[in-house]
């Protein structure tokens, strides 16, 4: 168990080492990282100085290495930098640079957006605020998917199933996006109920909520749903029954307990997906979580941000699902370790 | 002496697990089609198709003609003050209507080449992974390891950042960044195939490497894989869509469902027509395709139900 554990832990940390990698790759492949750094229509001879202070000169296994654990972003040397640069017609632009220790430890240079601010406490600033949504959002789905799952389950075939399995693959299509114009158009515009975008009450989270869980709410409807059937043809089940136990009590007590394996499964990937609506759902409801701060930084071309951001996230999402793989142990003893 | 067809041959030892479908199959195919919602699914696919394919003939007007006399008016049906427009006018004064039959194009194309990219890309290293295995399949399976740690629609933006918007981008980085799932269901299929008595008899009555892998393996894929591309497809168009409502996906002058919710967005309390008509064709399209891979797996194998 021990060996798992280290191995799956080893596993980790080498996907989030080709994480970076990637993030490196992406880097170079943006076109020259120099030009990032400086105003556009920077000239040749700027951008040999900064090419060469940041070692953007040197072989690319140097820089590589320079990315993970050195000052790729910085001035070889030099705690506090500056770098004078001439011929933008208003003079001097200076830029100053701090000394940074390089992507390992999650540090990829300054924003260019917010100048001079390195990029990662820009990223974790905004992070609880999406942790917030998330958390919303999976409750609603959890919770609202079991009690219509198993609704729909004990009167299968039924009109109220029928309906319940309707609004799960409704759910499971509609795309986030327009889940949320049609809720903003309903209830702010025409109710007047909730408001349509912003932070503060407890109001504001509740169409932004809808709306990320709206995905995971259809397809754990429809998990709990075949799950509940399944486990009501069981044998333990049957006993319960026979034993007198009413109807109610056997579903509470012996069908919904299994019934929350599959859903417990899903939630791994589950975070994936809501780290992929929070995008969207963020800029919609103008909601100040990092899904928000990514979209701004794209359109912003500021990829430090985004390197930030999207290397955090994965990281997350890397720890969560190691974690869920690691209480399938603990969860369930059958389940074969590899 | 008569010479031994290799037709007849063929057909004497048909490839196990590539059974044609039986008249009883095929009856059953129907009749499910016939009972669920599939034939309206059908119905509704055949609709989407027909209006990509025939734009032109279906609306006489430009997607992209704005008539500035014709601002935001309301449905034709509503009675807007002008009834030429069936489904109203946007900002610009662009028939809805126009721009949702023209909008099916985008969608369409970016779901289906996409997919087909990354189906035969994905398929292909798959089966290299799983077929010959070694140091070229671990390196596969842990690079698709690294690719499943961003989210997708992330993963997606970050490229963006590097291509640039536009279509043909969002149609190369969806199509390539989509080959992990393909790959793995691929490798997964062909390790359990490449261990069955038939491909060791092939092997054994001295076929090649290339007979095995086109008689025996790739038969056998299609089927996850079809299963596997028709949830893709309705994927794949959602994502486009959202990047392009972001901004951050085609370019913003064509006319796709995207970039019309995009538009929407800004005059939802005035012109509730231009966000809900084509937030419906995305979503019947998607929910239709959705349905019909459903439909299409609990057809083509059984064994995959639930979820």
């Amino acid at each position: 168990m021990l060996g798992y554990t280290l191995s799956r832990l080893a596993q980790a940390v080498m996907v989030v080492a080709g994480v970076l990698v990637t993030v490196f790759v992406i880097l170079h492949l943006t076109g020259d990282p120099a030009a990032m750094l400086l105003p556009p229509g920077a000239s040749e001879k700027d951008l040999a100085v900064v090419r060469h202070k940041y070692g953007l000169d040197r072989p690319l296994p140097v820089q590589l290495l320079r990315f993970f654990i050195g000052d790729a972003f910085t001035p070889p040397g030099r705690e506090q930098s500056t770098v004078r640069l001439t011929g933008y017609g208003t003079g001097e632009i200076q830029s100053t640079l701090r000394r940074v220790r390089g992507a390992i430890f999650g540090d990829f240079g300054n924003s260019i957006r917010f100048t001079d601010q390195p990029a990662m406490p820009i990223v974790l600033q905004r992070f609880p605020y999406t942790v917030q949504l998330m958390v919303a959002a999976a409750a609603y789905s959890t919770v609202l998917s079991l009690v219509l799952g198993t609704v729909s389950a004990v009167r299968p075939y039924s009109l109220l199933d029928q309906g319940v399995r309707t609004f799960a693959i409704l759910n499971q299509s509609i795309p986030n996006f327009w889940l949320a114009l049609v809720l903003i158009l309903i209830f702010a515009v025409h109710l007047g109920l909730l408001p349509s975008m912003g932070y503060g009450s407890w109001k504001d989270v509740i169409l932004p909520a809808i709306t990320l869980g709206s995905q995971s709410l259809g397809r754990n409807t429809r998990l709990v749903r075949s799950s509940v059937l399944e486990s009501l043809g069981q044998d333990y089940v049957r006993t319960a029954r026979a034993k007198g136990l009413p109807e109610r009590g056997v579903v509470a007590k012996h069908v919904l307990k299994n019934a929350m394996i599959p859903v417990v499964t899903v939630w791994g990937l589950d975070v994936g997906n809501l780290f992929g609506g929070a995008v969207i759902t963020e800029s919609i409801f103008g909601w100040p979580g990092t899904g928000r701060l990514i979209v701004e930084s794209v359109t912003f071309r500021d990829f430090p941000t985004v390197a930030s951001a999207v290397f955090f996230i994965a990281l997350v999402f890397v720890i969560m699902n190691m974690l869920v793989d690691l209480s399938y142990m603990w969860l369930d003893p059958r389940v074969k370790l590899g | 002496m008569a010479e031994v067809q290799p037709r007849t041959a063929r057909a004497a030892w048909p490839a196990p697990g590539v059974s044609r479908p039986l008249p009883w199959a095929r009856r059953r195919a129907w009749r499910t089609l016939r009972r669920g919602s599939g034939l309206f699914n059908l119905a509704f696919l055949a609709l989407v198709v027909i209006g990509a394919v025939f734009a032109p003939q279906i609306t006489r007007y430009d997607p992209a003609a704005s008539e500035v006399t014709q601002r935001l008016q309301p449905p034709g049906w509503l009675g807007g003050a002008s009834r030429a427009h069936l489904l109203g006018t946007d900002q610009l004064g662009r028939d809805v209507f126009a721009r949702l039959v023209y909008g099916s194009r985008i969608s369409l194309i970016v779901g289906l080449s996409t997919v087909a990219i990354s189906a035969v890309l994905g398929s292909g290293l798959g089966v290299l992974a799983g077929y010959y295995g070694g140091r070229v399949g671990l390196v596969l399976m842990r690079l698709a390891d690294i690719q499943l740690a961003f989210p997708f629609l992330l993963l997606a933006l970050a490229m963006v950042v590097v291509l640039g918007v536009g279509l043909l981008n969002v149609i190369l980085i969806l199509g390539i960044a989509g080959w992990v799932g393909f790959g793995r269901v691929a490798r997964g299929q062909v390790l359990s195939i490449k261990e069955r008595e038939y491909v060791e008899a092939a092997r054994a009555v001295g076929a090649g490497e290339t007979a095995i892998i086109a008689q025996h393996i790739v038969p056998n894929l299609l089927t996850p894989i079809i299963v596997l591309a028709t949830a893709s497809v309705a994927n794949n168009i959602v994502i486009e869509a959202s990047l392009t409502f972001l901004g951050l996906g085609v370019q913003p002058d064509l006319p796709s469902w995207g970039n019309m919710l995009a538009d929407a967005r800004e005059y939802l309390n005035v012109a509730w027509w231009m966000s809900v008509f084509p937030g419906v064709a995305l979503t019947l399209t998607v929910l239709t395709v959705n349905l019909l891979g459903d439909w299409l797996r609990d057809y083509l194998d059984p064994t995959l139900r639930n979820v």
